[in-house]
């Protein structure tokens, strides 16, 4: 039996251990077309159509959208292929708890 | 043989489907990409390389410094072959692009795009250009051939497994 606070230690502990996500945040514009933005994202990350349409339409919509989780090495990679492909990208400490993310 | 808008797809790879006067058209819109590339102050440069990190002007700089190199090379390779797949002689047939050419023209036709949205002051908060203005067609229909090509290879790449089918 643990006592409560090595308890609510243990219980944090495994989010504290993983490495920090980042993430890739691509931004509303006005100029790519949104049947470029799904490609790039079925192209670049590898995403399902639908997965590539939902993520685009997440961006259309909302303003912006989350597109990939990483580290930050791979989340700045990310960022830099993304705007060789002309789109507004941004990179970001990762919140704990959010969802909505992994390509 | 399939066509996609302005764009077909056979065993010869993508070629550019363009009136006479388009081509003259875009061979000199891709010359004029190349001089707005080589210009490091083109305010442009701040569409294509926009912050990584919105709150941190600092790392934002040296993210940029690391990356727009190879990002502007990359560019303007495409704007160059983008160049070389319409001769100047229209007697010369529009040279047929293979799968990374059309991809690297896809690109190329997107930073065009971004080039006459600053010319246009298209933004976020203005996203319609002016419909009178002669450039707005332009951008429309650079827009047309992008979304083309982008059918294309999606076609393409489906076709190859390179993408999995929707």
């Amino acid at each position: 039996m643990v006592s409560t606070g090595t308890q609510q230690l243990l219980d944090r502990a495994p989010a504290a251990l993983a490495e920090t996500p980042w993430e890739v945040v691509v931004w509303d514009d006005p100029v790519n077309l949104m049947s470029y933005v799904s490609f790039v994202f079925r192209s670049h990350f590898g995403m399902s159509a639908e997965r590539a349409e939902e993520r685009m339409l997440a961006v259309h919509n909302d303003g912006s959208a989350v597109v990939a989780q990483a580290g930050r090495e791979a989340a700045e990679m990310h960022v830099q292929a993304l705007h060789g492909y002309g789109l507004w990208a941004t990179v970001r400490a990762g919140n704990a708890g959010d969802s909505g993310a992994g390509a | 043989m399939s066509d996609f808008g302005a764009v077909r797809l056979d065993e010869h790879g993508f070629s550019l489907l363009l009136e006479e006067h388009e081509r003259v058209i875009l061979g000199d819109l891709a010359a004029q990409l190349i001089q707005v590339l080589e210009d490091p102050e083109d305010p442009v440069a701040e569409r294509l390389y926009p912050d990584a990190y919105p709150d941190d002007a600092e790392a934002s700089a040296e993210f940029r410094r690391l990356t727009r190199g190879d990002l502007d090379d990359a560019r303007i390779a495409g704007a160059t072959l983008l160049l070389e797949t319409i001769p100047e002689d229209q007697d010369a047939p529009i040279l047929p692009l293979d799968r990374a050419g059309a991809e690297r023209v896809m690109r190329s036709l997107g930073d065009l795009r971004h080039v006459l949205a600053e010319r246009l002051g298209i933004s976020v908060a203005s996203p319609e250009g002016d419909p009178n203005d002669q450039f707005t067609m332009l951008y429309d229909w650079l827009g047309y051939l992008q979304e083309s090509l982008v059918l294309a290879l999606v076609s393409g790449d489906e076709e190859s497994g390179r993408l999995a089918r929707a």
